[in-house]
C-alpha cells in the first residue's frame, strides 16, 4: 500500500493546469489557501468516527476528503482517502491509515505555496 | 502582476442568441463540502454565471428548489442527511420540476448504479475530480436544452390560445340560437344542427339566410383539408355569401358567382363543396343546387320513404365558367331534410367501417319516427361511430330540418351540453331550435 | 394507397386520402420524368377517395397540363366512381371506363 502510494505524485499537474485555465489566479490562490482547513476538517471527521468505531462514518468522511483533495489536484491525499473509503477491511487498520493521512496532509499543505507560486495568505 | 483572464470554456455559447439567457440562469449548487461549493461556484462565475445559490444538505436542497426555483441543479451524490438518489426522486415528484436539469457529481463508475441514477431522474453526471471544462459544457448544454423546451412550450401555449380565439370567431360565423330560432319560427318548423372540427378550427361552414315570408336559404360548405388554411377560407366564403344577398333566392346563380370568386382565391388543388337549399314552406318545396356536396337525404312520413337527392356539380374554386343546375323537390309537412358534410359519411377511427351515404339512409329508415331533429342527429352520430371525446379525422357538420309538427307557438331553444336532455348531452356543439306544442 | 407502375402509366389501389400526399406527389414527379405523351392512371382497384384525394388529382391534372402531357383516369368504380359523378370530375378529366 505504501509502495503504491509513493508512486502517486503529491499534486496532479494536469488537474492544477485545468484549474488555472478555468479560474482567475487570485481566486484559485484563495481557494487553495482554504484547502488545509477543508482537508483538515475532513481528517478530523475521520478521526472522530474512528474513535467511536463507526466504520460507515469513517468511509463517508474519507469520501468527502477524496472529493475535495482530488478536485484541487492533491492527488496523493485523494488516493489515500480513496483507500480508506473503499479498501479498509476493519477498524484495526484505521489507526495506521490515520497516521499516514496526517503525514501526507502535512506534505500537501507544505507544498501549496509552490503550487500557488507565492506564500499563502 | 501577471493576470490572465480565465479562458472561455464553452466557446459555442458566446455565438448563441440564447447565451445571455443561459448566463442568467438560476443554478443551485448542493454539496455538503464548503470548499467544493466554492470551487464549483468559482468556475461558473468565471464563465459569468452569477445567479447561484447553495445548499448544504438534502433538506436544504429541497427547500431551495421551492424558494429559488432554479433552472439547473448541481447535486452531490452523498450528503449527510439524504442520498443523491433520494433528493432526485423527491425533486422529480413535483410537476414544476420535472424538466429541471439535474447534474450529479459522482466518482462512481459502477454501471449498475449509473442506471439507477438515470431512472431516478438524473439528467447527466459530472466526473470527479471536477473537470472545469466538462462542468461548464454540461451546464450550458442542459440549460440551452431547457431554454429550447421552454420556448417551444410557450410557443405552443401561445398558438393554442390564438387557435382558441380563432375557433370562437369561427363559431360566431355559424347561425346563433337567435338566428336559428327566428328562421324556425318564421317557417313553422324545427332545426337541429351539429358542428365539430377535427382540430381547434375547421373547414366546414354552414349558414341560414332569411329571404322573405319565412322562406330561408341554408348552405353547407366544406373546404378541402382542415386546420388554419381551411378555416381562413371559411371566413372568405362567409363574406362572399353575404356579399351576394341578391342571389340568395337563386341557388344556381349564387353557386356560379361564388365559384367565379373562389377560382381566383383558391390555389390549385383546393376547392369547396357547397350545397345551397332554399326551404319554402309556403310552396311546400325545396329548391337547391350543389357543387359536389354529399346529397341531402329527405324522409317522408306518410310514404315511409327515405331517399337522397341525387344531384351533381363541380366543386367551387376549380374551374371558371361552371354552371349549376337548380333542382326542385316537394317538401311536405311530413318531411325531414338532413344536410351533412363528408366528415359524417366518411368518419372512421381506423377500426370501424365508414357509414357511407347508404348507411345513413338505412339509419334514418330504422330510427324511431318520433325523434326530434337533435335526437335524430344523435342517433346518426352514434350509428356512424362518432361519440363524445372521439378524435375527429375531418370537420363534420349535420343539419336537420323537420317540417313535421309544424306550429306557430312560441319556440324554445335547447342547446347541446347545456340542455337538460340527456340524449343531447351525448353530442357537443349541438344546437336545436324547437317549436313547443301548446 | 399503393401504386404499381406499368407500361403506359400507373395502377392505384387501396384508399386515397390526405395521408397519401407525399407519396402521390413523388409518383406524379416520376410519371412526368417518363417521356410518353399520355399517361393512364388505372383506378380500377381504388376503393376509396376523399376530397383531399380529389384535390391531389387536380394538382396532377395541372402538372400534366403544364408539361403538355395527357392524363387519363381509367375505370373508377364504387365510391370513387360515385365521387367522380357527384363532383362532375368526369367533365374535368379524361375518364375511360
Amino acid at each position: 500500500m505504501s509502495a503504491q502510494l509513493a508512486d502517486v505524485p503529491l499534486f496532479d499537474d494536469l488537474q492544477i493546469a485545468l484549474l488555472r485555465e478555468a479560474l482567475d489566479e487570485d481566486d484559485l490562490a484563495a481557494l487553495l489557501a482554504e484547502l488545509p482547513q477543508a482537508t483538515g476538517a475532513a481528517i478530523e471527521a475521520i478521526k472522530a468516527a474512528a474513535s467511536s468505531a463507526d466504520l460507515a462514518e469513517v468511509q463517508r468522511a474519507a469520501h468527502v476528503l477524496k472529493g475535495s483533495a482530488g478536485s484541487f489536484g492533491a492527488a496523493r491525499l485523494a488516493s489515500l482517502a480513496r483507500e480508506i473509503e473503499l479498501e479498509l477491511r476493519g477498524m484495526d487498520e484505521v489507526t495506521e491509515s490515520l497516521a499516514r493521512l496526517a503525514a501526507v496532509a502535512e506534505q500537501t499543505w507544505a507544498h501549496l505555496p509552490v503550487i500557488v507560486g507565492r506564500p499563502l495568505k | 502582476m501577471n493576470r490572465t483572464p480565465p479562458a472561455n470554456l464553452y466557446l459555442g455559447a458566446e455565438g448563441l442568441t440564447s447565451g445571455q439567457a443561459v448566463r442568467n440562469a438560476r443554478i443551485l449548487i448542493a454539496d455538503d463540502e464548503p470548499l467544493t461549493r466554492k470551487l464549483l461556484a468559482g468556475i461558473l462565475q468565471a464563465q459569468h454565471f452569477t445567479n447561484l445559490r447553495f445548499a448544504e444538505n438534502g433538506q436544504d436542497t429541497l427547500d431551495l428548489m421551492h424558494s429559488f426555483q432554479p433552472d439547473l441543479l448541481l447535486l452531490d451524490m452523498q450528503m449527510p442527511d439524504m442520498g443523491g438518489l433520494e433528493v432526485c426522486k423527491a425533486v422529480r415528484l413535483r410537476d414544476e420540476f420535472v424538466d429541471v436539469p439535474i447534474l450529479v457529481q459522482t466518482a462512481t463508475v459502477n454501471r449498475r448504479e449509473m442506471g439507477a441514477l438515470f431512472r431516478a431522474g438524473v439528467s447527466d453526471y459530472l466526473s470527479k475530480p471536477i473537470n472545469p471544462a466538462e462542468l461548464v459544457a454540461r451546464v450550458v448544454v442542459h440549460l440551452e436544452r431547457r431554454n429550447l423546451l421552454r420556448e417551444l412550450r410557450e410557443y405552443r401555449e401561445r398558438i393554442s390560445l390564438e387557435l382558441d380565439a380563432a375557433r370562437k370567431m369561427q363559431a360566431e360565423l355559424l347561425p346563433s340560437h337567435a338566428t336559428q330560432h327566428a328562421a324556425a319560427e318564421a317557417a313553422g318548423l324545427r332545426i337541429g344542427s351539429y358542428s365539430r372540427s377535427s382540430s381547434e378550427i375547421g373547414g366546414d361552414l354552414w349558414g341560414l339566410l332569411p329571404i322573405d315570408g319565412g322562406r330561408f336559404g341554408v348552405f353547407l360548405a366544406d373546404f378541402t383539408g382542415h386546420g388554419v388554411t381551411a378555416a381562413l377560407n371559411t371566413f372568405r366564403l362567409h363574406a362572399l355569401v353575404h356579399e351576394y344577398k341578391s342571389l340568395h333566392g337563386d341557388p344556381a346563380a349564387l353557386l356560379s358567382m361564388l365559384n367565379e370568386r373562389l377560382v381566383r382565391l383558391l390555389p390549385p388543388g383546393q376547392f369547396a363543396t357547397f350545397l345551397y337549399v332554399i326551404v319554402d314552406h309556403g310552396a311546400g318545396e325545396v329548391r337547391f343546387a350543389t357543387a359536389g356536396a354529399p346529397p341531402p337525404i329527405m324522409t317522408s312520413e306518410s310514404r315511409g320513404a327515405v331517399r337522397p337527392f341525387e344531384a351533381s356539380g363541380v366543386p367551387l374554386g376549380i374551374a371558371r365558367g361552371v354552371t349549376y343546375d337548380e333542382h326542385v323537390h316537394h317538401f311536405a309537412e311530413d318531411a325531414r331534410l338532413l344536410l351533412f358534410s363528408d366528415g359524417l359519411s366518411e368518419f372512421t377511427d381506423g377500426t370501424i367501417e365508414r357509414i357511407g351515404e347508404a348507411g345513413l339512409v338505412t339509419e334514418m329508415k330504422v330510427s324511431p319516427r318520433a325523434l326530434a331533429p337533435h335526437e335524430l342527429i344523435n342517433a346518426i352520430c352514434r350509428a356512424a361511430g362518432i361519440e363524445q371525446g372521439v378524435a375527429m379525422p375531418d370537420d363534420t357538420t349535420i343539419i336537420c330540418i323537420d317540417r313535421r309538427a309544424a306550429c306557430n307557438d312560441t319556440c324554445i331553444i335547447k342547446a347541446g351540453v347545456a340542455s337538460d336532455c340527456s340524449v343531447a348531452s351525448l353530442v357537443p356543439a349541438q344546437e336545436e331550435v324547437q317549436c313547443q306544442r301548446s | 394507397m399503393e401504386f404499381r407502375f406499368g407500361n403506359d402509366g400507373v395502377q392505384i389501389s387501396g384508399e386515397f386520402t390526405f395521408t397519401d400526399h407525399a407519396s402521390f406527389k413523388s409518383m406524379i414527379d416520376r410519371l412526368l420524368l417518363d417521356g410518353s405523351s399520355s399517361v393512364t392512371m388505372d383506378l380500377g382497384q381504388l376503393q376509396f377517395i376523399d376530397s383531399a384525394g380529389l384535390g391531389m388529382l387536380l394538382l396532377a391534372r395541372d402538372a400534366f397540363g403544364k408539361a403538355d402531357r395527357k392524363l387519363v383516369l381509367r375505370a373508377p368504380s364504387g365510391q370513387v366512381k360515385r365521387m367522380f359523378g357527384l363532383t362532375k370530375f368526369d367533365t374535368l378529366f379524361s375518364v375511360e371506363d
